[in-house]
């Protein structure tokens, strides 16, 4: 038996020039609040953006950007949902809504392949994918079906925190996977293990994000997160990014 | 419509597997349809010809069975099959449509209750088989 799904992918991705791929071993970093601000901000310069929410338990993008979302057009595939900040969006909710949805771990592979398959994505400076917390099947299926990719790691400053994240560094590296650095989220002056892991591992730090308690009273509103103090910061962040490459 | 994006996998899947110039060696590729992604057979057809427009063989070289759906509950064990199964409207039958993984949002286990199954059987598009002129098929269970 074969699955068919796996020949289209790279296909389906072709007009995207970069995919960022946003990740950390450790839940409740700001993963998501990070790629749903850094697609805000790439959209508000002009650029053409996807963002896609890999996080089947935990999908929460929408949230964040206080859009409301409904079953996507079909055309010849299924096409993303412009949002009103002009970001190509495609998340697991579009299809369940705010129902749960557990799911096993082939369940989960069949799930993120077929929405690679079949999702046609337009022309984009940026794809940015937005993985659950962890070392499971979202991260290793986005390594093994998305050959152009590049990932940058979120983690927050506690130790507890940067150990777990430093697996996900050693992974990523043990398989010669570009990174293309580390944010240090939610930061406090007090410590410095982000820094030492990304000198430790010669990863950039592509800049430090302080915790700011009004970002909460920020979420749901795309216009209020673009002038917040986390926007500001990410903005730096987000020019790194852009210089990369 | 979003049929012709897995009739296009499956051309680019048999291409990839027997080379783009060779196609014309095909004899039968053997093609099944899982009943709970609801795939529209007359679309999927009209998206594999569009696929095969300019290429070295036809449409008569695909042969396409639909496979029943059936489920088996993680925790109590018990099987069902979709046919039959109650309570699933129309929005969450298009929401399995786009992707069949939508069905443990919306599908318990008629005995237990439980959200945690297995498709067992008839999930959406696979290959069953590649035969070429002259050979045995090439790809089988």
């Amino acid at each position: 038996m074969i699955d068919p799904r796996t020949s289209v992918v790279e296909k389906r991705l072709k007009n995207v020039k970069r995919i960022i791929v946003v990740s950390s071993g450790k839940g409740g970093v700001g993963k998501s609040v990070f790629s749903s601000v850094a697609a805000l901000l790439s959209a508000e310069k002009g650029l053409k953006t996807g963002l896609l929410d890999l996080d089947f338990q935990g999908s929460s993008d929408h949230i964040i950007l206080g859009e409301k979302v409904s079953l996507p057009e079909e055309s010849e595939g299924i096409c993303p949902l412009r949002l009103s900040s002009g970001i190509d969006f495609v998340s697991f909710s579009l299809f369940t809504g705010e129902s749960p949805l557990p799911l096993r771990g082939k369940d989960t592979t069949n799930a993120i392949l077929e929405l690679l398959a079949v999702t046609i994505w337009k022309e984009l400076d940026f794809l940015i994918v937005d993985l659950p917390p962890g070392i499971g099947e979202e991260i290793l299926d986005i390594i093994r079906f998305i050959q152009r990719k590049e990932f940058i790691i979120v983690s927050s400053s506690s130790l507890v925190s940067v150990q777990v994240v430093e697996r996900l560094v050693n992974l990523l590296q043990s398989m010669n996977l570009p990174v293309t650095g580390i944010v240090e989220n939610m930061a406090m002056d007090s410590v410095h293990h982000v820094s030492d892991m990304s000198e430790k591992y010669g990863l950039p730090l592509l800049g430090t994000i302080p915790y700011f308690p009004e970002l909460e009273s920020e979420i749901g509103d795309s216009k209020k997160l673009l002038k917040g103090n986390f926007a500001k910061y990410l903005n730096a962040v987000v020019k790194n990014m852009f210089k990369t490459k | 419509m979003h049929e012709w994006a897995l009739a296009d996998a499956v051309v680019s899947t048999v291409e990839e597997k027997v080379g783009k110039r060779n196609l014309s060696i095909l004899k039968e590729v053997h093609i099944r349809l899982g009943e709970l992604q609801n795939i529209d057979r007359e679309i999927f057809v009209t998206g594999l010809k569009m696929m095969l427009r300019g290429k070295q063989c036809g449409l008569e070289v695909f042969k396409i069975d639909m496979e029943e759906a059936g489920f088996k509950c993680n925790y109590c064990e018990t099987e069902w099959k979709l046919n039959g199964y109650p309570g699933i409207g129309e929005d969450e039958r298009e929401a399995i449509h786009f992707l069949p993984e939508s069905a443990h949002a919306y599908m318990q286990c008629p005995k237990c209750g439980s959200s945690d199954f297995t498709v067992a059987a008839g999930r959406g598009v696979l290959i069953e088989s590649i035969e070429l002129n002259g050979q045995e098929p090439t790809y089988n269970d």
